[in-house]
């Protein structure tokens, strides 16, 4: 027995050409973001390790 | 001079860790390659407008890009990225019906929904009827009727992927064949 479901959607259509552009430009640009953020931040956990083995030193 | 022939692609599953490995985004442009006439005809289906199905179909593959970690423990990407997809469709179209419908109203448990319609029944349907009604039913259970019927994805890949009980996703399979089968019969 055919399943009706299959024939839902039947041909399928082509993406738009330009969405990979957009798509490429979005995904790129979000990378650069993090990359960008990562410069930023502050790695919490060895500065405050440092801190500590600093301030020991010092007694 | 050596060839690439004989060089087979990677499965979808080794190119998404890559892509996760990596963060090399022209081996995303791979991906976007072999998913993006599936994920846009699937966005189509539940828009019927194909500049929402584009904006909704972009927004879906940069949501991939970021949560492409999520789906390392899959078993089968293509199903994952199937609820995935569906979800977002799901959300967006929820979103704009209450735009619409402020004062939306509980639906009453109709009992004949629970009634188990075997699968028979359902190949049983013609296609245009079968369009309009699915049209008829709520978004998310389009979704699921949707998976099951025309991507074939198991109940138990669906209980994985959607994070809910077998039960759970045999009852939501169970009332949306109930309800899509009550719309059919609507129809004139």
């Amino acid at each position: 027995m055919e399943n009706p479901f299959k024939e839902i959607g039947h041909p399928p259509m082509e993406a738009p050409k330009e969405m990979k552009k957009i798509v490429m430009e979005n995904v790129n640009s979000f990378k650069l973001f993090i990359e960008m953020m990562s410069f930023f931040s502050l790695d919490y956990a060895s500065a405050v390790e440092a801190f500590f083995k600093r301030k020991n030193k010092n007694f | 001079m050596k060839t690439n022939s004989s060089v087979q692609p990677l499965t979808d599953e080794l190119l998404v860790e890559e892509i996760i490995k990596t963060k090399d985004t022209s081996l995303f442009g791979d991906l976007y390659d072999r998913y993006s006439k599936i994920v846009y005809n699937k966005c189509y289906s539940f828009t019927n407008n194909v500049d929402e199905a584009k904006d909704l179909a972009q927004d879906i593959f940069l949501k991939l890009y970021i949560n492409l970690g999520k789906c390392k423990y899959v078993s089968k990407f293509s199903a994952w990225l199937y609820v995935f997809t569906y979800n977002h469709c799901v959300n967006y179209i929820t979103r704009e019906q209450s735009k619409k419908i402020e004062n939306k109203s509980v639906p009453i448990e109709d009992e004949r929904l629970l009634i188990d319609h075997d699968d028979n029944s359902l190949f049983q349907l013609k296609v245009d009827k079968l369009k309009e009604a699915l049209e008829l039913i709520e978004p998310d259970e389009k979704m699921i009727l949707l998976l099951k019927y025309q991507d074939d994805i198991k109940i138990k890949e669906l209980v994985t992927i959607m994070e809910l009980s077998e039960s759970a996703v045999k009852m939501r399979l169970k009332r949306a064949k109930g309800k899509l089968i009550k719309k059919y019969n609507e129809i004139q």
